[in-house]
């Protein structure tokens, strides 16, 4: 009887005062479309960071016959040493690595620059490690740590360089850090603005019927019988506005999105956070902040 | 069943509005508390329904401290403390029916005596013809009529008026004093704060008269001074 009666006070004052009803909905629908919209390009410009980061490498080069500041060429005993470190590491700062003989960098070279390498008389390639780290931000780390791993922190015997892809390396981890940070800033301060938005919607539409509030508390109502159809007109309006918002997100997914310049250039692990789940959290959002609103803005009205 | 025991309240920052009164009203009775505004007789409705605490004193209802009641039990007793007011505090999107419904269904009551018990108490106050009108389509009068109507819908054992007539004229308020009158017949406690002189010289019943927040007179078959 008792959720009954609620819930009916509920949907009968929806009804009564639909104007203030139909501004809430529709500011709850405009703050989860703002936040559909964050999420969605916010996830994909930090999987675009993150892929750039991860075409940073660390390159380990041997002693190849000639080189300069070797004294000698590398032998099997240096490169196994440089992958003893390396394996090391793996799973903290580097997630794979992979050794590239003299021949291979010699194949490869062939395919990229087949006119440069045709009279070659002899490799002067040297043999090498690629090493992909965990995370972009490690590539320095790498470098500096793999040149101190020789006897007495020395760099190894057999080493020539280590190459971290130097100014660009740092300008992408940068640049990466840069988008993150916005993104996060402006994922913090649109969420804060639509809370306040919806917050502020439904605090004037209680605000308007707290004369209300305060000749059901002197008739005996209990808190939770005035607060609960408040809640439950949150959840609703919460609920229709968000669904209305993941609506029009996924219009503009289907409709917009396939009209606009394609982005895709092979890097097919670039992508936002899935629409599916894109949705869940902006109904969540939606429920919560309806119900939670309207439940504060109703409290400071129950102290009659 | 009303228990003032040495009750003072002060209202910050040093607004003395009751200074040591004391008395008690027995089940059944017909009290008017009189005085000039400002005198303290609001701050006793209040001080009974609970909207604020004593300074000092208690207060007590059906033989319970008031002072010791968690706010979790306000509900419970405010439907056992009926009240009427001067301005009705009637819900203005709501219709007569649904006005007394709406105070039985906070109690509780089921959809079958709902149904059962807003036609009777709306005959009882004679606006049986009027229960699908809105506040707004009613005169003052009949207003205050919802008002009583959803006060004594459940029998409470207590009724506590704040100047009910104090917006009315005075035929209107000769029928509503009429109405309260038969109510406390059928054995309900009425506490009446009024500044209708006429109605309380006219009634002779019992009066406490308060002046500057202090019990100046308490009269069996009292008059308005």
């Amino acid at each position: 009887m008792r959720l009954r009666a609620i819930v009916g006070e509920a949907v009968r004052s929806l009804g009564a005062s639909m104007s203030t009803t139909v501004a809430a909905t529709l500011t709850v629908l405009i703050g989860m479309f703002v936040l559909g919209l964050v999420i969605g390009l916010g996830t994909w410009v930090l999987s675009w960071s993150e892929h750039a980061k991860r075409q940073l490498l660390v390159k380990v080069y041997f002693c190849s016959p000639g080189a300069q500041g070797c004294a000698r060429e590398a032998t099997a005993k240096d490169i196994e040493a440089v992958r003893l470190w390396l394996a090391k590491e793996k799973g903290e700062r580097v997630k794979s690595f992979r050794f590239i003989s003299q021949q291979e960098a010699l194949r490869i070279m062939r395919k990229k620059f087949p006119e440069l390498t045709k009279d070659l008389p002899y490799n002067p390639l040297p043999a090498s490690y690629e090493v992909v780290p965990t995370k972009g931000e490690y590539t320095d780390d790498i470098k500096r740590d793999l040149l101190r791993s020789g006897p007495g922190g020395t760099k190894p015997p057999g080493v020539e360089t280590v190459k971290d892809g130097g100014e660009k390396a740092r300008r992408v981890v940068k640049v990466g850090s840069i988008i993150e940070a916005v993104f996060l800033v402006g994922l913090v301060v649109l969420l804060g603005a639509s809370t306040l938005l919806i917050a502020n919607t439904i605090r004037l539409s209680i605000f308007a019927r707290r004369r209300e509030i305060e000749v059901m508390k002197l008739v005996g109502a209990t808190n939770w019988f005035v607060r609960g159809p408040f809640m439950i007109e949150g959840l609703i309006c919460g609920l229709v506005g968000s669904l209305a918002a993941v609506l029009l997100l996924f219009l503009g997914r289907e409709l917009v999105l396939p009209a606009l310049p394609h982005l895709d250039s092979g890097t097919s692990d670039v992508r936002a956070l899935s629409f599916e789940l894109t949705a869940l959290v902006i109904i969540g959002a939606g429920l919560v902040l309806g119900a939670l609103g309207s439940a504060l803005t109703v409290h400071r009205f129950l102290k009659v | 069943m009303i228990v003032f025991d040495g009750v003072t309240k002060v209202y910050e920052p040093d607004v003395v509005a009751l200074e040591d009164v004391s008395f008690v009203i027995e089940k059944g009775e017909f009290v008017f508390i009189v005085g000039a505004s400002g005198s303290g007789k609001s701050t006793i409705v209040r001080l009974l329904l609970k909207e604020i605490e004593p300074t000092r004193g208690r207060v007590l209802v059906g033989g319970r401290d008031l002072g010791r009641l968690k706010r979790s039990k306000i509900p419970m007793l405010r439907r056992n403390v009926a009240c009427v007011f001067q301005d009705f505090k009637l819900l203005p999107n709501r219709t007569a029916y649904e006005n007394v419904a709406y105070a039985l269904k906070v109690q509780g009551e089921s959809r079958e005596s709902i149904r059962k018990k807003v036609p009777e108490v709306l005959s009882l106050v004679g606006l049986a013809h009027k229960a699908s009108s809105y506040p707004g389509e009613l005169s003052g009068g009949e207003q205050q009529r919802v008002s009583i109507a959803r006060a004594v819908a459940n029998h409470p054992p207590l009724l506590v008026c704040d100047e009910p007539t104090g917006n009315l004229d005075p035929d209107t308020s000769v029928g509503i004093m009429q109405l309260l009158y038969r109510i406390n017949l059928a054995g309900t406690t009425v506490l009446m704060v009024t500044h209708d002189r006429e109605m309380v010289n006219k009634m002779r019943k019992r009066v406490i008269a308060l002046e500057e927040g202090r019990l100046a007179r308490d009269e069996r078959r009292g008059g308005y001074e």
